[in-house]
């Protein structure tokens, strides 16, 4: 047995709804993650592997629509690999349920591993894989990998779904496997699912990550890892980009338009910004002008020039400056309007927050009225 | 503005001209007595400077007094600065007006329009209903009516005062700015919330129900998901059904059991088979054993039948004989007894002949000895019938009863009457010495006592006479009641033949002891003719009489007879039962000879049947003998038994062997295999079809993605109330916006309107210590602030409205006047709901306006404003 090269992957969430996301987003992401499946039989091909693995949640529920399940099917048939989908905890296998459906309609270069018996992949290559029939799984799926037997000398490749002990970022306890279950089940390779980033652990485990990123918590883009395996030896592993958007979380402490733009312009040269979906926290405390005119660069601006913007002004303080207040008006009822709202703002009362986008709003309208006047 | 006169002619009740002089500036206070016209007066004024004197409309026609075709006619003069003015005004016929000034006159239309410019108000609708035209006259000439309203200024007061107060304040509202503001802020409210109600509208109200839709959809996704759920469980829950049931189906065990029980069924068969077999054989067994103890126990019969016959052949004959001796016999007894009764008959016909005679005799002798018993007994009759007849004499003399009592009755009543008599009578005793007479009444008497009734004269002797006189009165009626019981005493006891009461009573004892005696006697009569058979008399005296005088005298006497008769009776009797003796034996012969006769045909017949029967058995047993003879029967008989038993315990072993293999039991429990084979192959069927039907539901639902649709509908749903909660805050932004723009402006108003309220507050200072006033944006008297609280003009007491209407009116004509517009106030009957100290405020307050502008007071009550130094215009 020489070298086998295998393409690593996990966690498609195909059919996730990105439901609070404008419908123009949500057709983005959904589409973006076949995409990835493109990506990943272009990632194979340029390897020269004959095999993806997915190590669970190819699925992002346990019964998405038939049109998510063609589509899928559709573009793996595209890429001239074997693949082989195993249930994780959100596809997990049950009688009847998805993953009938999906043996029925699959073409022959993609497997369903949904029992836990070993399976020749190729002379020499056998597959042992841990599927989940149940959303939470307490025991250890992998276990039964120890007695898993293989004709000897082939290579064995463990494929698995759950958090590391010990480890789990998640919080959740279920479905854990030991770090060690590679030396202890005689593996070659532990291929794991259910993290959504690229992480090894030890030199024969490894989370290849979502090739389509799908949530904010990781700024890289999405990806896989192709794997050389070679028998009595550890295999090399390299981490491949498939992920079209990159989902970046920043906190800009910001007090005027300038510091803004300079960020923006840093974030520019990150990641081209067609392609970000930001989930931005502005902090800071700045005059009632520059709040605006700067919530307007970002609404109007960058907004349109990223995917998306999450926005979140929480901890962005206005503090209305005497320029400002005099810019709505120095005497008679405005003035008093603003005077009283300033006051409800500062009081720090229930109704603080809403009093000072009371008074935001009375200063945009004043500006806006000047602005219809000068015209 | 002063008024200096005004006149009226054919104006309502003014038919006649009038014409009202001496106004002058301050204070004018007309009195009239009510209803003499003041308010025609004020009417006039407004019908002067306001009604264009060409209309013709309902206010104007008002104008004619009633019942009258002429023309309405006012003429005012007034100054406005220095410059004087006259206004004459006609209405409805040849219709005029003309306004003369220094600079001239105008008329018509031309005058109209010079006056309004003059005063400031602006041509109104005619019907005098339009106070928004008016100007300030219009608010400061307060008609009755109206006095009481605190109503907000007319439009072109306002105006005036807004231009008054805005050279004086400033504009301080920001103007036109804020209101833009405030109506973009308004609008982006009002598109989110209804303003008055804060209900939701427009995009807030769409994404509440987008929530609520998505509310809906999210559980209805859930719900999918959760009967997807179940289908997927109930396919699995089949589909382990359905693999268990096959391994049933095909579980060798199961078959090799059945296989065996059909081989023990088969095994059962044969034995049953074998046991009805041996069952049958048993059966013929017992046929032959019947059969042949038949055949011995017939020629035991025919053999017994035999010799029965013998015997009963022997007895016959016997008896046979017997019964021809015993005949004989029989018949010579009969012979012999058939003599003796012959004998018998003849004596007793002689001993009969013999009874007879005497009887006959006997019989003659009785009738004679009866015949003279009857003739004695016939005497002795006579005697006891003189006898009755003398009882019966006595015993009709009885009384009767109540005739008796009568007699009782009167007599008690003569000895009552006499007791009365003697009680009112004077009783005279007299003793008469020897010899010497009485006379009483003339008549001489020797009583010894006279009962005196009436004047009666005594005389005795010679030596005179005594009269004595009872004393007068019921003398008289006692004596004839006296007598007349005695009369009738006396009556009673004649009719009855008596001499008193006990006398009778003892007549009718004797009566009574007649009656007995007679009852005995007859008795008696009737035991002396008892009758006698044997001369055919029968009993009674009638009857004794008949048969006694039937005899006549020829009455023989008759010898009495020497026969035995007992003797004779004895004899024939004796005969006779010899007789019957001699009978009944030769009965009894005859009998037993019959009955002899038929012993011997009994006998007779008995011999035959007998001998018959004799041959019959005989041929019998020959005929048995025939088929084989006892030894040979007893022998088949035996082995015949022998047979029997050995078919028996055949029999009985065959039995046992089905006792082992219940064949029924073992039908039972393979159609029970088979049953449960069926249901298993049913149920397989049906489970087969309901996995089917499961998987095509799941193929169809799955299809459509119910989890993924349900993790969509969740985050639709946080979206929802995502973009709802955005737009909420947004709508109280604005909320809290348009209020805060709100107050702000109350504020900036207030602080415009100060002017106003610091010259109204002054009056109001005097009129309420410590009190201010708000007005609001119209200008109008918004509430009074007593002491920090605030009042709504509503709540005011009316003579306080009253008071603050009047107040803010001088408070604007001040306000007015400063900017230079003629003004005068004039006040209808005001301050009628004041009491005397406000009053009092109220006249100084006016009284010192009208330092600034004249101030006319149209008043009835000359009274209440004495106090007043004011110039005064009486009506007449």
């Amino acid at each position: 047995m020489g070298t086998l090269k295998i393409i690593h992957s996990a966690d498609w969430q195909l059919g996730k709804p990105f439901g609070r996301f404008s419908h123009e987003v949500r057709n983005a992401l959904s589409e973006a993650r076949f995409d990835a499946i493109d990506e990943l039989g272009k990632a194979a091909m340029t390897a020269g592997a004959a095999h993806v693995v997915v190590a669970g949640d190819v699925f992002d529920n346990v019964e998405p629509g038939d049109r998510i399940v063609m589509q899928a099917l559709s573009r793996m048939e595209r890429a001239p690999v074997t693949w082989w989908l195993m249930p994780g905890n959100h596809d997990y296998a049950r009688a009847g349920g998805l993953w009938s459906r999906i043996r029925a309609r699959a073409p022959t270069s993609v497997r369903i591993v949904d029992t836990a018996e070993p399976v020749e992949m190729e002379e020499g290559a056998w597959l042992l894989p841990a599927p989940l029939e149940h959303r939470k799984t307490t025991n250890d799926p992998t276990a039964a990998m120890v007695d898993m037997v293989t004709p000897p000398g082939a290579l064995r490749i463990g494929l698995a779904h759950g958090s590391i002990a010990e480890f789990g970022a998640s919080g959740e306890s279920s479905n854990i496997i030991p770090p060690d279950r590679a030396k202890s089940a005689g593996l070659d390779y532990l291929a794991l699912g259910d993290w959504h980033g690229f992480l090894t652990v030890g030199d024969r485990t490894a989370y290849s990550g979502t090739p389509e990123i799908d949530r904010f918590g990781r700024d890289e883009p999405g990806g896989c890892i192709s794997v050389d395996l070679r028998s009595k030896e550890a295999p090399q592993l390299r981490r491949v980009e498939t992920g079209r958007y990159c989902w970046i979380s920043r906190r800009w402490n910001v007090a005027n338009e300038e510091e803004l733009e300079r960020e923006i312009a840093t974030l520019r040269t990150e990641a081209r910004l067609s392609d970000v979906l930001l989930s931005l926290d502005l902090m800071g405390v700045a005059s009632l002008s520059d709040r605006v005119s700067m919530l307007t660069l970002l609404e109007n601006r960058l907004a349109h020039e990223l995917r998306n913007l999450d926005l979140d002004t929480d901890e962005f303080i206005a503090r209305p400056t005497s320029d400002d207040i005099a810019r709505i008006e120095v005497q008679g009822a405005l003035a008093g309007a603003t005077a009283a709202l300033q006051s409800k703002a500062d009081a720090n009362g229930p109704d603080a927050q809403i009093a000072a986008a009371a008074l935001e709003r009375l200063y945009v309208e004043a500006l806006r009225f000047d602005a219809e006047v000068s015209k | 503005m002063i008024i200096r006169n005004l006149e009226v002619a054919n104006f309502r009740k003014f038919r006649d001209p009038l014409r009202i002089e001496g106004f002058t500036e301050g204070l004018n206070i007309v009195v009239e007595p009510n209803e003499s016209g003041k308010s025609t007066l004020l009417e006039a004024l407004r019908a002067a400077f306001f009604v264009r004197y060409s209309a013709k409309t309902e206010l104007v026609r008002s104008y004619v007094p009633i019942g009258d075709d002429v023309a309405p006619r006012v003429s005012v003069g007034f100054h406005i600065g220095e410059e004087a003015w006259t206004l004459e005004k006609q209405f409805m016929k040849s219709a005029s007006v003309r306004l003369s000034g220094s600079s001239g006159r105008k008329e018509s239309d031309a005058a109209e329009e010079a006056l309004q410019e003059l005063l400031g108000f602006e041509r109104g609708n005619n019907r005098g209903t339009d106070p928004e035209t008016r100007g300030p006259l219009g608010l400061l000439w307060v008609e009755q009516a109206t006095a009481l309203a605190v109503e907000n200024p007319n439009r072109i007061v306002r105006d005036t005062v807004r231009g008054v107060l805005e050279a004086e304040v400033g504009a301080v509202t920001g103007g036109r700015r804020f209101d833009a503001i405030r109506s973009n802020v308004e609008t982006a409210y009002s598109a989110l919330r209804t303003p008055s109600t804060g209900k939701s509208k427009g995009n807030l109200a769409a994404a509440e129900t987008r929530l609520a839709e998505a509310i809906v959809a999210r559980q209805n996704a859930e719900a999918v998901v959760r009967d997807y759920e179940s289908t997927l469980a109930d396919l699995e829950n089949a589909k382990s059904r359905l693999k268990l049931l096959e391994r049933d189906l095909l579980d060798p065990e199961a078959v090799e059991q059945r296989r065996k029980l059909e081989d023990d069924l088969k095994t059962a068969e044969t034995a049953a088979l074998r046991h009805s077999a041996a069952e049958a054989q048993l059966g013929r067994a017992d046929a032959f054993v019947t059969t042949a103890s038949a055949a011995v126990q017939r020629l035991d019969a025919a053999e017994d039948r035999l010799s029965s016959a013998e015997r009963v052949l022997e007895t016959a004959k016997g008896s046979l004989e017997d019964a021809r001796s015993n005949l004989e016999t029989v018949i010579k007894e009969e012979k012999a007894l058939r003599q003796a009764l012959d004998d018998a008959r003849q004596e007793t016909e002689k001993h009969e002949l013999a009874l007879v005679g005497a009887r006959d005799r006997a019989r003659v002798f009785a009738t004679a000895a009866g015949a003279r018993r009857a003739i004695d007994a016939r005497r002795a009759l006579d005697e006891l019938e003189a006898r009755e007849k003398e009882l019966k004499e006595a015993s009709a003399d009885r009384i009767d009863a109540s005739e008796l009592r009568k007699v009782s009755e009167y007599e008690l009543a003569a000895i009552q009457a006499r007791a009365r008599f003697e009680a009112g009578a004077v009783k005279v005793e007299v003793e008469l010495k020897e010899g010497t007479t009485l006379r009483i009444d003339g008549e001489a008497a020797d009583v010894a006592s006279v009962e005196v009734l009436k004047a009666t004269r005594f005389e005795l002797g010679t030596a005179g006479s005594v009269t004595v006189r009872p004393p007068d009165g019921s003398s008289l009626s006692i004596e004839a009641d006296l007598a007349a019981a005695d009369g009738e005493r006396d009556a009673a006891l004649r009719r009855l033949g008596i001499r008193s009461h006990s006398e009778g009573i003892t007549r009718n004892e004797r009566a009574a002891a007649a009656e007995r005696e007679l009852a005995a006697l007859q008795k008696q009569i009737a035991s002396a003719c008892p009758g006698d058979a044997s001369i055919s008399l029968a009993a009674g005296a009638d009857a004794l009489k008949a048969f006694v005088a039937s005899l006549g005298e020829g009455l023989v006497d008759a010898v009495a007879p020497m026969d035995d008769i007992v003797a004779l009776e004895g004899a024939v009797t004796e005969a006779k039962l010899s007789e019957a003796t001699a009978s009944g034996r030769r009965e009894d012969a005859r009998e037993a000879l019959s009955k002899a006769e038929r012993v011997k045909a009994t006998a007779d017949a008995n011999h035959g049947s007998a001998h018959r029967e004799m041959e019959a058995a005989g041929e019998n047993l020959r005929t048995v003998i025939a088929a084989g003879d006892r030894e040979k029967l007893a022998a088949d008989l035996q082995s015949a038994q022998r047979d029997r038993t050995a078919k028996f315990e055949s029999a009985e072993k065959a039995k046992a062997g089905t006792d082992a293999f219940d064949p029924e039991a073992i039908r039972r429990r393979i159609e029970n295999i088979d049953r449960a084979a069926r249901r298993a192959g049913e149920e397989r069927l049906e489970l087969t079809a309901s996995i089917a039907a499961l998987e095509a539901a799941v193929a169809r639902e799955g299809t459509s993605g119910p989890a993924g649709r349900m993790a969509e509908a969740r985050e639709d749903e946080e979206a929802s109330a995502t973009s709802l909660e955005r737009l909420r805050r947004e709508a109280d932004t604005l909320d809290m916006l348009r209020k805060a723009l709100t107050q702000a402006a109350d504020v900036a108003s207030r602080t415009f309107l100060a002017p106003v309220t610091a010259r109204a507050g002054r009056y109001i200072q005097q009129l309420l210590p410590g009190s201010d006033l708000s007005f609001n944006e119209e200008l109008g008297l918004a509430g009074v602030s007593r002491a920090g609280i605030d009042e709504a003009c509503g709540d005011l007491s009316r003579g306080t409205q009253e008071q603050l209407a009047i107040l803010t009116r001088l408070a604007f004509a001040d306000l007015l006047l400063e900017d230079g517009a003629p003004i005068s106030l004039i006040l209808d009957d005001p301050l009628v709901y004041s009491d005397d100290i406000r009053l009092e405020t109220m006249t100084d307050i006016l009284q010192e306006a009208s330092k600034r502008m004249q101030v006319i007071l149209l008043t009835c009550r000359s009274k209440a404003f004495r106090h007043v130094e004011a110039n005064r215009i009486v009506l007449r």
